[in-house]
């Protein structure tokens, strides 16, 4: 059967040609169209934002909270030198994407043909997953790409037996394990090709080439070791064994249908899941041994998912992303029964069809200012561009969380020359100021559970504005900097809470609340200068005194600094105390005697933000936090 | 070939200990000042024989257990300190000695019960801490069913309870 596909009529290369010609063009549309338009989602924005930070970050990052290896981190800070606008930054996916659909022509031509080819590569550039994956700030089409070269140079090595193909193959293996960890699944699945090659031919070469790729492998993974360990000790110890065999393998086997069709137009999935299985079909009946080897690579790293009851809560379609190059290249197939079958017309209707369909019922996915793959989180490109018309100069702006705070930082950074949520400050005017606190999808952090417990706390507001995912609460706070310490032995204190430190601070600048963990206030940026000031009025008149002062607080970060300074009156200013992190305590004091009268006490607090500690919402700022300031002061005998 | 030995031992041996170092360096917090009647254990200091707070409405106190209690704390230069001690005594008899950096400061002899939360001994002392480790510690010679018993339902070796503790360096006021 193969045969006929093989034989190919001039004309019919002719019409292959023009059919690739074709799907390339249709694949590059749907992969550059309106490229810089969609909004970065949460997954996306939070590589750039990383990146942004130094490379000991990225790395503190992938051992303690991100679930991927640093090795796209490191190409997204690279690409960073050149441009940080959307386009720039999804550019390498959609240049992988297009490519990747024409390495996926090369590689099924040399195992079936050109005719079966276009086929497979239609499959791929209609593919909607395939087309997510290249048009988002993700890992997943270099990844595919790089995996289609090594698909390319596998089976020349199988076919030919071509010693430096397969040494390129082992440099995509390489690089496919230090990009993501589904490449552990596929380097399983390479290994057991090979050995059972190794079983089958029982030559020299095949025995060596399972060494060199066992070798090999665990040379690129041993770089990845300590991020993969990492990970597995901190969050996915839950991920394998850890559910029932028959959810997870319901739930894994949905996910292969979702793979060849994502969307849910069931005859739609219902057709491309037929492709899939009569391209299997014919393989297994009419392909030869290279040629069912496609089958081996899907089928094996499909069983460890599910040999593993491999499951949780973020588990996604675009992780099994892998399967993509396989179920084209099976699919592609998927006429070799039908003796006069034209493959490349059918590849030409196909990618017409499907280029159509998706650019109307689903352009909205794809194409629009607010896509995203998962509704759910706050876009922050619309909301940066609407914010700045409801802020004036010098208001102070609050955020529900600081992965949406430094979303909506990170393209207002780009749509203005003076950001006003990250230049935050406030000095000692007296009268009230507004304080815009902005709630992501309908998210408040630790504040509340929902809007009507915030506004319960926070009492009503001046106005709400709703922008796209968010809403704006814009409350008037009246300012009444300063503390009373009336009496000895006596106190005062001021919490970081959202209205009490806005009301009861003399000046602030580069700090923002954060609601967590019963509220602080943090840096707004790393490296951006950060204080807080404070005075106490002596109600006594009695001396000499013991004066406390100090702070509650955490310092997790590397390298951060939290100091505090004094001043009694007009005097020199002293250092209390400074601390560098991380630090595991969360009290800090300074005790002195104060033997001479004083009206007043002024205490400032300085933070300084370093990048190096990472924080999973795309900064750090939680790693340092002022929580409560406070002062207590007893009569000296 | 002994000498490729000594010097891959050598290798080795460096190699396993910067290795060693490397998973055992920690931050350590420098020590300022602390008040131990605000925070369980003050910021760059260690503790052994101090209970945790304990809080009724005559006031707080922690009880100090065992045969002595004491503190530890590093200093980058040498300084001259502060340290003002509150204790309420249960235990008639009780001797206590204060041995700051391996010197007896001050001694309380032939203590009486007091009644409860009222400091029995109220001292303020200075001392010059130095450069390192420093080590302030109280020796108790009797605890709670330790040579004598004021409460038999609590089975601790309860010394004396610990009204008040600040430490702070002098002069820190300008």
């Amino acid at each position: 059967m193969h045969k006929k596909l093989n034989f190919q009529p001039i004309e019919q290369e002719t019409l292959s040609t023009f059919a690739l010609m074709f799907v390339l063009v249709v694949a590059a549309i749907l992969r550059l169209y309106n490229l810089d338009t969609p909004s970065m989602w949460l997954d996306e924005i939070l590589v750039p934002m990383a990146a942004s930070h130094p490379i000991e970050y990225i790395f503190d990052l992938c051992k303690n909270s991100e679930v991927h290896p640093p090795g796209f981190y490191l190409v997204i800070k690279a690409i960073m030198v050149a441009g940080t606008s959307d386009f720039a930054l999804r550019a390498l996916s959609a240049a992988c994407g297009i490519a990747s659909v024409y390495l996926a022509y090369v590689w099924i031509r040399e195992m079936s043909g050109p005719d079966t080819a276009v086929l497979g590569a239609a499959f791929l550039a209609v593919n909607p997953l395939h087309i997510y994956d290249s048009r988002v700030v993700r890992p997943y089409a270099l990844f595919l790409f790089i995996m289609l070269l090594g698909l390319l140079w596998l089976f020349r090595f199988l076919r030919n037996g071509d010693w430096r193909s397969f040494k390129k193959f082992l440099f995509a293996n390489a690089g496919l394990l230090l990009l993501h960890y589904a490449a552990i699944l596929l380097a399983g699945a390479f290994g057991v090709l090979l050995m059972v090659f190794w079983g089958l031919r029982r030559t020299r070469n095949e025995f060596k080439a399972v060494c060199l790729f066992g070798a090999t492998s665990l040379m690129a993974f041993s770089l990845d070791l300590p991020f993969f360990l990492g990970r597995i000790e901190k969050t996915h110890k839950g991920q394998f064994m850890g559910y029932d065999l028959v959810d997870a393998s319901l739930n894994t086997l949905g996910k292969v249908v979702e793979v060849a069709f994502m969307f849910k137009q069931w005859p739609l999935r219902a057709a491309f899941v037929l492709a899939v299985l009569a391209g299997g079909l014919w393989l297994l009946r009419g392909g030869d041994r290279v040629r069912r080897m496609v089958l081996l690579l899907f089928i094996v790293p499909l069983s460890l998912l599910l040999a593993t009851k491999y499951d949780y809560y973020a588990y996604n379609v675009w992780h099994l992303s892998f399967l993509l190059p396989l179920l084209a290249g099976i699919a592609g197939h998927c006429l070799g029964f039908f003796r006069k079958a034209h493959a490349s017309v059918a590849a030409v209707i196909l990618t017409a069809g499907m280029g159509v369909y998706l650019f109307t019922a689903h352009g909205d996915d794809y194409f629009r200012a607010d896509s995203a793959i998962l509704p759910y989180y706050v876009l922050s490109k619309p909301l940066a561009r609407d914010v700045p018309a409801h802020l004036k100069p010098g208001d102070i702006v609050a955020a529900s969380d600081f992965g949406f705070f430094n979303g909506l930082n990170w393209y207002l950074n780009q749509f203005v020359s003076s950001n006003p949520v990250i230049e935050q400050h406030l000095d000692d005017a007296p009268g009230a100021v507004p304080l815009h606190f902005l709630s992501g999808a309908g998210q408040f952090g630790d504040l509340a559970k929902n809007e009507v417990e915030f506004l319960e706390k926070m009492g009503p507001p001046q106005s709400i504005a709703t922008l796209h995912q968010s809403k704006l609460y814009t409350y008037l706070i009246a300012r009444n900097p300063g503390l009373i310490m009336e009496s000895l032995p006596g106190g005062a204190s001021v919490h970081a809470g959202l209205r009490e430190f806005y009301s009861k601070v003399d000046r602030f600048e580069g700090l923002t609340f954060d609601s967590n963990w019963g509220g602080a206030f943090c840096p707004v940026l790393p490296g951006k200068k950060a204080f807080a000031e404070f005075h106490v009025d002596n109600g006594s008149s009695y001396s000499p005194q013991l004066i406390t002062m100090g702070v509650r607080y955490r310092n997790e970060g590397k390298g951060n600094i939290l100091r505090m300074l004094c001043r009694f009156d007009d005097e020199e200013e002293w250092e209390a105390f400074s601390g560098v992190g991380p630090d595991h305590s969360t009290t800090d004091v300074a005790i002195v005697e104060r033997r001479r009268p004083y009206s007043r006490l002024n205490i400032r607090c300085e933070l300084l933000l370093a990048p190096l500690t990472a924080s999973f919402p795309g900064g750090n700022q939680g790693t340092l936090r002022l929580e409560d300031v406070f002062v207590s002061a007893e009569a000296l005998q | 070939m002994k000498a490729r030995k000594r010097f891959l031992f050598l290798l080795g041996s460096g190699l396993a200990l910067i290795l060693c170092l490397a998973c055992t360096h920690e931050n350590a917090q420098p020590f300022g000042a602390g008040d131990l009647m605000l925070t369980t254990t003050p910021k760059g200091m260690n503790i052994s024989g101090i209970e945790g707070m304990e809080k009724a409405k005559e006031g707080t106190w922690r009880w100090m257990v065992g045969s002595h209690a004491a503190l530890g704390f590093q200093l980058d230069k040498p300084r001259e300190y502060v340290l003002r001690y509150a204790m309420n005594n249960p235990l008639p008899g009780q001797r206590i000695e204060l041995v700051v950096n391996g010197t007896t400061l001050a001694v309380h002899e032939g203590l009486k019960p007091t009644p409860w939360l009222e400091p029995t001994v109220s001292q303020v002392i200075r001392f010059q801490g130095r450069k390192g480790a420093n080590d302030i510690s109280w020796r108790f010679s009797l605890q709670n069913h330790v040579g004598a018993v004021f409460t038999e339902a609590d089975k601790r070796p309860l010394a004396q309870a610990l009204l008040e503790c600040k430490i702070y360096p002098v002069p820190l006021n300008p």
